[in-house]
Order: C-alpha cells, then structure tokens, then sequence
C-alpha cells in the first residue's frame, strides 16, 4: 500500500467512514499479528493483540501525525499492547523486555570455531523448525528487535522510535540478536547455556 | 565499547544497509586486516534474514472480526438509531434533567397540577432536542429528525434554581420502582459499561410496560440526581418537578434498551 493510499483511507476513516478502514487492515494485519505472535508466543493472545491493536489505532487515529509511518505508529501500539499482555501474565518476560541491559549474560561468541562456520549456520538457518526454536529461545527484546527489522522492515530509526530506545542502542540490540540467534543455531537445539569452560562473564560463581 | 564490539556492531548495521559512508569505509577497511571479524561477518550473514522465518497467518476471519468490532465502535453509522444506544440512555437522562430543570422555571406555570402524564407530554424532538444533542456530543453524534417547534424556548430561558446538565455522560442506576435501596434493573458506572450490559444476549432489563423507575443519573456539576421514570402509550415520561410527567422519548424502554443489539 502506497503511502498516499494510506493517506486517503486514515482521512477516510476520519471523515466519518470505518469502511476506509479495512484497507488499513488487510494491508497490516500480518506483520502486526507476526510482531504480536512473537512476543506473547500464543496464535491465541497473538490473534486478540493484533485485534486490539486494530482498533486502538482506529479509535485513536486522530492523534496519529502522520510523521512517520502509519505502519510505524501501528506497530508502536501492538508493542504497547503486547507488553500490558505480557504484564497481565505477570511473567518475567515483561520485565526483561524492558531491560536495557545490553551486555549482560551475553554468551561469548567465540570464533573461529567451525559449528560457526558461514556454511553450516547457513544450512541451519534453512532448517524452519530450528530457527522457530531458536528464535523462541531468544529474550523477548531480541526477538520483538528482529521481528520488527525482518518482518515488519523498519529502519533504525523507526525501530529506535517504534520502541522508544536510542538509536545506538537500536544498533547494540539488534547486533546482540543477531549474535544469540547465531549461537543457538549453532549449538544445535541444544539451548541451554554455553558450557563454564568458555569465557563467560558475569557468570555464576563456580566453584 | 570494546573495539571489536565496535566493528560487529558495524557488521550488524551493513546488513542492515544501516551504514554512513564512513562507517562502511571504516568498516572494509578493518576486515581487510582482521580474520575474526570477517569470520563474525560471514556468520552473522548466515542468520540474517532468520528473523523473517515464515510464521503461520492470522486467522482466516481476523479483517472480518477487526471490521465488526471498528463498526460497534462507530456512532451514528447503522440502521436508524442516530444516537449509540449508551448515548441515547444518556440522551434519555439528559432529557430527564432538562425536564426537571425546565419543570423549575418554565413548566411551573402550566398551572394547576395535572396528574395525567399523558396529557402533559411533549415529544423528545422538540422542547429537549437541543440539549439532548448536546450531551451527546461526547458521543460524536448528533442529528435526528428533528421538528422545530416553539417547545424549544424553554430552554432558552433557564436560568433559575437547578443547574443545567452540561456534561452528562454518566447514568448509573434504574431502578424498577421507586425503591432504591433495592437492585437496580440497570447499572452502569459509564455509557460503555452500559452498552455492553445492554447488547448482552437477554434483554433482562426491559421493564413491563406501565411500571414506574427510578433513574439515578449524574449531573455536570458531578452530583446525582434522581427523577422517576415510567411509560405511558409506549413512551417514556419523567416526572417533573410539579408532579406532573413530560414525555421524553418517541419510543417505549422496552424498545429503546432493544434497540441497543
């Protein structure tokens, strides 16, 4: 959808006529329900998300500016949204999304090391079910970060507006992303943390 | 940052044709001279792209079910009703306090007290059509068929004794009766509450016709007013100050908390 064509169907909308606003929908509802599905892991919750995202953006499209995308906007609601989900369930998950912890824990990405090698990575990230696994396995920031950068194709900037972060850290994030999803595709679906021989930092203290 | 943190964050940002000029000379130059980072590159080029592993499709009716729930959102859009149903209850208490208040000042000279509310109503699209629209401009609606009539100079004037119900947005209790100590047939705490309450499967709350209600309302100045309601020849009549009763309403409530689905 052009950015005109959007244009005309939020003046639709806010002219008066809520038909305007299925084209808006048909073109978003994908990328929206992927974003929901990834942080709340649920077809479920991921379905009834997008759905209020929806129509959060419908109710409240008045006070959409149209300085950045409307694709942006929305997806800035369904992050919101999916973050009250992931509080209403009162899990961890919430709280690590909002951690801006960059370097913490990181698993050391140690190279050269063939399981990294470009083209055995490359074969795994062909195998779906491992990169699904993989992909679940990540902290929830990570995941929303290459969701939003993969799926929904934002730029830096609208990733740093979209989940109102800097862009240096839009940056850091996305590289930390990217980093744990390579080193789970390496270890093979085995997911549990690197072993203690490898240079962790900030690791538990061994005895 | 550390130097290679530096440059893989660099190497992220390629991928993602992120770079300034600078950076991307930076960057070719540094992995010219550094096995590790072209190593980091080469891998982190495997994975890019894994984010956007296909994930199943929303379900088959997810416009349909987002269009319905745009469309209950939208005043003034379906069938005849002009007003959202909880802006037409509120539209009813609006005209319940115009009548009250009006019942002050302008209906206190209609004289000598007539007990029969029929023969003293008036119809909603007159005399309490101005105010009625008012207070449902919070709802984004207005219109209606509307009747000039000289019964609207009421409203012109009221200016004595009983505040007038600016912002009246919230109807909180009916009560089948006169009781109000008892259930209410309907409570609310606000319009929204209220329409769910009334697009529910049973219309529970539709009274018999002829019986007598309480409706306990809130003013704009925040306080609650209460003013008896009951039906007469399939309309709604409030009672006024002086005892006797104005029609409020063209339509029954039975047919007004129908019309709410």
């Amino acid at each position: 959808m052009t950015r005109e064509e959007e244009t005309r169907c939020i003046q639709g909308v806010l002219d008066g006529d809520p038909e305007a606003f299925e084209p808006l929908v048909r073109a978003y509802q994908t990328q929206v329900y992927h974003l929901a599905l990834r942080l709340l892991d649920s077809e479920a919750d991921a379905a009834d998300a997008a759905q209020d995202a929806f129509l959060r953006a419908y109710t409240s499209l008045s006070s959409f500016r149209g300085e950045s995308r409307f694709s942006v906007w929305l997806y800035r609601l369904t992050h919101n949204i999916c973050l009250d989900y992931l509080r209403k369930r009162r899990r961890h998950a919430a709280v690590s999304l909002q951690t801006e912890d960059e370097d913490g824990e990181e698993q050391e990405f140690d190279l050269p090391d063939e399981r990294y090698s470009p083209e055995a990575l490359a074969e795994r990230a062909e195998d779906r079910a491992a990169v699904r696994a993989a992909i679940a396995a990540l902290p929830p920031d990570c995941r929303e970060i290459l969701t939003l950068r993969e799926i929904g194709g934002l730029s830096y900037e609208e990733l740093a507006e979209t989940l109102s972060i800097e862009r240096g850290t839009v940056k850091s994030r996305l590289n930390r992303a990217r980093k744990k999803l390579c080193a789970l595709l390496a270890s093979g679906g085995n997911f549990s943390p690197p072993p203690a021989s490898k240079k962790g930092k900030g690791g538990a203290p061994r005895g | 940052m550390a130097e290679h943190e530096y440059y893989e964050e660099l190497i992220t940002a390629a991928l993602d044709g992120e770079l300034t000029p600078e950076e991307s000379l930076k960057l070719s130059a540094h992995l010219e001279s550094c096995p590790r980072c072209r190593a980091f590159a080469q891998a982190m080029g495997a994975v890019a792209g894994a984010g956007a592993e296909q994930l199943p499709d929303p379900p088959e009716d997810f416009t349909r079910r987002v269009m319905d729930a745009v469309r209950a959102q939208t005043p003034g859009k379906k069938k005849k009703s002009v007003l959202p149903f909880p802006a037409r209850l509120a539209a009813l208490a609006a005209a319940a306090a115009l009548v009250l208040w009006a019942g002050v000042s302008a209906l206190g000279n209609l004289g000598d007290k007539n007990p029969s509310p029929a023969s003293d109503t008036v119809s909603i699209s007159n005399g309490a059509q101005g105010p009625i629209i008012r207070s449902a401009d919070t709802y984004g609606a207005a219109g209606g068929e509307e009747e000039a009539s000289e019964e609207a100079a009421p409203v012109e004037g009221l200016d004595g004794g009983m505040a007038a119900p600016a912002a009246l947005e919230s109807v909180f209790r009916l009560y089948a009766g006169e009781d109000t100590g008892a259930e209410p047939v309907l409570e609310s705490a606000n319009g929204e509450f209220l329409a769910a309450l009334l697009t529910g499967d049973e219309p529970a709350a539709v009274p018999d016709r002829g019986a007598d209600y309480t409706l306990v309302y809130s003013g704009g100045d925040g306080g609650e007013r209460t003013v008896r309601l009951w039906e007469s020849d399939g309309t709604v009549v409030v009672e006024t100050e002086d005892g006797a009763g104005r029609a409020v309403s063209a339509q029954s409530l039975a047919e007004i908390l129908a019309a709410g689905d």
